[in-house]
C-alpha cells in the first residue's frame, strides 16, 4: 500500500501530449506486469542471480521500451531521449529494487551510443535483436584494479589480420548472465587499451560475447552475489586470445575514451531517472506510514524530527528530477534534434548534477524510509531494504563512481588546470 | 471484412479528479483527461477483430477542441482513422444532443457494419448516449456487452445483465455497448504514440454534417461530492481474548450495512 504524493502543478518540468501519453501508458503497463512480480525477482535472484526475469524482459520489449532513441531502421523506436527517461522513471516506480529499470537503462542508452558512434552494419546487426530482447548490450569499462581510472585500463586488443584480438579483465560488469542466457546473445560497449599508456590509446569495440546464440570461444565469465537489485546479473570476464572481427571496432582507433564519455553521460541520465522513480516509491511509501503510525498519540509526522526531514528529502527529490528532465531535454537537442547550438560538452556538468544527486537523494531516503518504519523495515516482510539497497547501487558507483562526478562539475565549471592534482 | 466504428469520449479522469472542499464542486479545470475508460475497451476489442478478421477501424469523437486528444490516443493504439466532431458548446449538451451529433456523424461516415461503444462513459456515466444513437440510426443495439463474436454477417454478443449472461445473435449492422470486463486494452509503444500525432483528424463542426439547433430536453443543475459521515465505530480488540468477539461484532455491523 502506498499513499501517491500530488505534485504541484509544475511549468518548468512540463511534458507534450505525447509524453504525457508515454507516460500514462508506460505506467499503466509497469504496474500491471512488474509491480507485482519486483519483490518475488528479487528474493528469488537473491538466492541464484541466473533467476533472470526472462518473461519480463520480453513484455519490456514488446511494450517497446527498449531502444526508444535509436532510429526505427535498426528496429528502435525512434523516440526521444525524454522519453526514454521516462520510461525508465516509471519502471523503477514499479521495480524500486531497479534491475528491469537497469536492464532497461542499459538497453537504451549504450545501444544508442552504439547507433551515433558505430559502424552502420554493426548497428543494423545488433540494434535490431537488442530491442526485440533477444540480446542484452550494455558497457563494459571497469576492471579489477579500478573502475573510476577508466585511463587506466590494462585489457589489450592487438590488431592481428581482419581481428582483433583481447586479453584481460573486466569486473563488476552488469549482463554478464544476461548475455548468456538471452537467445541471441550479445555484449557491451566494452573499452580496451590499442596504444599507448593513458586515454588516448583506447578503443571502443561492440564486444559480443554471444551472436548468434553461441557463446565465442576465449571468453570465460563469471557471475557475482550481490546484495541488491536482484534479478539483473553482475559479474566478471576474463579474455583469454578472444577474437573479434575489426569491423566492430566503434568509430576510429584510440578515441575510445571519448566515445565512451559521451556514453556514460547519456547513460547516467537515465540511471539518475532510475533513482527519481524508486525515490518516488519510497516517498510514498512513508507518506501511506505516516497516515497510520501513532506514536505517544499522535500521528509520528506531527513531530518536527520526521516531517521536516520528510520535507527535506522531499526538496531533494523535486531537485533531482528537474536535475534528470533537464539533462534529458539536453540530450534530445544535441542527438536526436542535432541542434546545432548544443554540442555534447554541453552535457558534462548537467549529467554529473543528476548522477551525483538523484542515487544520494535516493540512498538517503531509503534510509530514512527505513528507520521511520522502524523495526518491520529490518524485517524481510518489509520491501523497503530491497528498494534501499537496489538504489545504492549506483551511489556504490555503478556508470561512475559519485566523487567523479563531483569532479566532473568542478572541473567544467573551474577549468581543469585548477582542478587536477 | 467489417468496418467498425468506434465512439470515444474525452472525458475527465475522475481518479484524479478533485474538489473544492466547502462548496463541493468538481475542479473541472484543472482535472486532467483522457479517453473513457469502457471505450478503451470497445477500440480494443475493434483492434482484435480487425486482427481476426481485417476491415478497418474509425474513432470518432464529439467534444470541445481538446477531445482530438483521445483520437490521438486511439490512433496510437491502432486505429486506421479518426474523426472529431468538434464544438465549443459540448458540455452544455445533453444525452439526446449528443447521441443526434454522433448519428449524423456515423452516417456522414457511412459503409459500417458495426458500431462499438464504452456502456458508460467514465465522467457523466448515463449510460444513455449508446442507446439513442442505435434509436436514431435504426440499428439493433446490445448493451453491457463482454464478449462480440462475428460470424458471417452475424455478431454474437454475450452481456451481463448482472443477474445472468445473455448471448444475442443480430444481424450486421449493429451497435455494441461494451464493459470493462471484455478484454484488457493495449499500452501503445512509443513508436505508436509518435506516429500517432502525426496522423490527420478529420474535424467537423455541426454545420458539416447537416445539425441545426439542438433542443434540449434536460439539464444538470448541479454536480458536487456528496458527504458521506463516517460512523466512527470501534470493536475492542485490544487483547488476544478480545479478538473473537470482535471479530464477531464486526462481521454483524458489516452484515447490518449489507456490506456482506
Ligand atoms: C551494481 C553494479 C553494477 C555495475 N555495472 C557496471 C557495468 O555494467 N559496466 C561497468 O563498466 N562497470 C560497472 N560497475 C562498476 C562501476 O562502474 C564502478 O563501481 C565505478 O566506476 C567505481 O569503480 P570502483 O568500484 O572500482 O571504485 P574505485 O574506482 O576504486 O573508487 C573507490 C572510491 O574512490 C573514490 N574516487 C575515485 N576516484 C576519485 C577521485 N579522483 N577523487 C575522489 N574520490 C575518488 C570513488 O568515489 C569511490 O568512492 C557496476 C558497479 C555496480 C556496483
Amino acid at each position: 500500500m502506498s499513499t501517491p504524493i500530488f505534485y504541484p502543478k509544475d511549468t518548468l518540468v512540463s511534458f507534450t501530449k505525447d509524453e504525457i501519453m508515454f507516460r500514462e501508458s508506460v505506467r499503466e503497463f509497469a504496474q500491471k506486469y512488474i509491480a507485482p512480480k519486483w519483490i518475488e525477482i528479487d528474493e528469488e535472484a537473491s538466492k541464484d542471480p541466473m533467476k533472470i526475469p526472462l518473461d519480463l524482459i520480453k513484455k519490456v520489449a514488446d511494450q517497446g521500451l527498449l531502444c526508444i532513441p535509436c532510429s526505427d531502421k535498426y528496429g528502435g523506436q525512434g523516440g526521444t531521449y525524454t522519453m526514454a527517461t521516462i520510461a525508465i522513471e516509471e519502471l523503477a516506480y514499479a521495480d524500486p529494487a531497479v534491475a528491469l529499470a537497469v536492464y532497461t537503462l542499459l538497453n537504451n542508452g549504450w545501444p544508442f551510443a552504439l547507433q551515433l558512434f558505430g559502424k552502420e552494419e554493426v548497428a543494423q546487426e545488433i540494434i535490431p535483436h537488442v530491442s526485440k530482447g533477444e540480446a542484452f548490450f550494455g558497457i563494459a569499462s571497469t576492471e579489477p584494479q579500478g573502475g573510476s581510472d577508466v585511463a587506466n585500463i590494462r585489457m589489450t586488443a592487438k590488431k592481428s589480420g581482419n581481428v582483433y584480438v583481447f586479453n584481460g579483465e573486466k569486473a563488476y560488469i552488469s549482463g554478464v548472465g544476461e548475455v548468456q542466457v538471452l537467445p541471441w546473445g550479445g555484449g557491451w560497449f566494452l573499452i580496451a587499451r590499442t596504444g599507448e599508456a593513458g586515454h588516448r590509446g583506447l578503443s571502443a569495440f561492440a564486444f559480443l560475447a554471444k551472436k548468434n546464440g553461441v557463446i565465442r570461444k576465449g571468453w570465460y565469465p563469471t557471475v557475482y552475489h550481490d546484495i541488491g537489485r536482484h534479478g539483473l546479473t553482475t559479474g566478471g570476464f576474463k579474455c583469454e586470445n578472444f577474437e573479434l572481427e575489426q569491423e566492430y571496432l566503434i568509430g576510429e582507433e584510440n578515441k575510445g575514451f571519448y566515445y565512451v564519455m559521451e556514453g556514460f553521460n547519456l547513460a547516467r541520465i537515465l540511471v539518475a531517472a532510475a533513482t527519481v522513480g524508486g525515490a518516488r516509491w519510497l516517498l510514498e511509501q512513508a507518506a501511506q506510514w505516516f497516515k497510520t503510525r501513532k506514536l505517544f498519540g499522535r500521528y509520528i509526522a506531527s513531530f518536527q524530527g520526521i516531517s521536516f526531514k520528510f520535507a527535506e528529502l522531499y526538496a531533494k527529490y523535486e531537485a533531482a528530477r528537474y536535475f534528470v528532465y533537464r539533462a534529458a531535454r539536453l540530450a534530445d537537442k544535441i542527438y536526436i534534434e542535432k541542434d546545432p547550438a548544443y554540442n555534447p560538452k554541453d552535457l558534462n556538468v548537467p549529467v554529473a548534477l543528476a548522477k551525483m544527486y538523484g542515487p544520494e537523494l535516493a540512498a538517503e531516503l531509503g534510509q530514512e524510509v527505513m528507520k521511520w518504519y522502524g523495526a518491520y523495515a529490518y524485517t524481510k516482510e518489509s520491501p523497503i531494504h530491497r528498494a534501499w539497497l537496489g538504489l545504492f547501487s549506483y551511489t556504490i558507483g555503478a556508470e561512475g563512481a559519485q566523487n567523479i562526478m563531483r569532479y566532473i562539475i568542478a572541473r567544467d565549471l573551474l577549468g581543469s588546470e585548477y582542478v587536477r592534482d | 471484412m467489417p468496418n467498425i466504428i468506434v465512439c470515444v469520449k474525452h472525458s475527465y479522469d475522475v481518479q484524479q479528479l478533485r474538489y473544492d472542499k466547502t462548496s463541493r464542486k468538481f475542479l473541472l479545470a484543472e482535472a486532467p483527461k483522457k479517453m473513457s475508460d469502457m471505450d478503451r475497451r470497445a477500440v480494443e476489442e475493434a483492434l482484435r477483430i480487425k486482427e481476426k478478421h481485417g476491415g478497418k477501424v474509425i474513432a470518432l469523437t464529439v467534444g470541445n477542441q481538446d477531445s482530438i486528444d483521445t483520437i490521438r490516443q486511439a490512433y496510437a493504439m491502432g486505429v486506421d482513422e479518426g474523426y472529431a466532431v468538434i464544438d465549443k458548446d459540448f458540455e452544455s449538451y445533453d444525452t439526446n444532443n449528443v447521441a443526434l451529433i454522433l448519428a449524423q456523424a456515423i452516417r456522414k461516415i457511412g459503409n459500417f457494419d458495426l458500431v462499438l461503444f464504452g456502456s458508460a462513459s467514465t465522467d457523466g456515466y448515463s449510460r444513455q448516449v449508446p442507446p439513442k444513437v442505435a434509436m436514431y440510426l435504426g440499428l439493433p443495439f446490445i448493451n453491457f456487452v463482454r464478449e462480440i463474436r462475428l460470424e458471417g454477417n452475424y455478431v454474437l454478443a454475450t452481456s451481463d445483465y448482472e443477474d445472468g449472461l445473455y448471448t444475442y445473435r443480430v444481424k450486421l449492422p449493429a451497435l455494441i455497448a461494451v464493459t470493462l470486463d471484455i478484454n484488457e486494452p493495449r499500452t501503445p509503444t512509443p513508436a505508436a504514440i509518435l506516429r500517432a500525432s502525426r496522423k490527420p483528424v478529420t474535424q467537423w463542426t455541426l454545420k458539416d454534417l447537416g445539425v441545426g439547433a439542438l433542443k434540449k430536453y434536460f439539464e444538470v443543475l448541479d454536480s458536487y461530492m456528496p458527504e458521506t459521515p463516517r460512523k466512527h465505530v470501534i470493536f475492542d480488540a485490544s487483547s488476544d481474548d478480545k479478538i473473537p468477539d470482535a471479530v464477531q461484532k464486526l462481521i454483524d455491523a458489516l452484515r447490518r450495512e449489507g456490506v456482506i
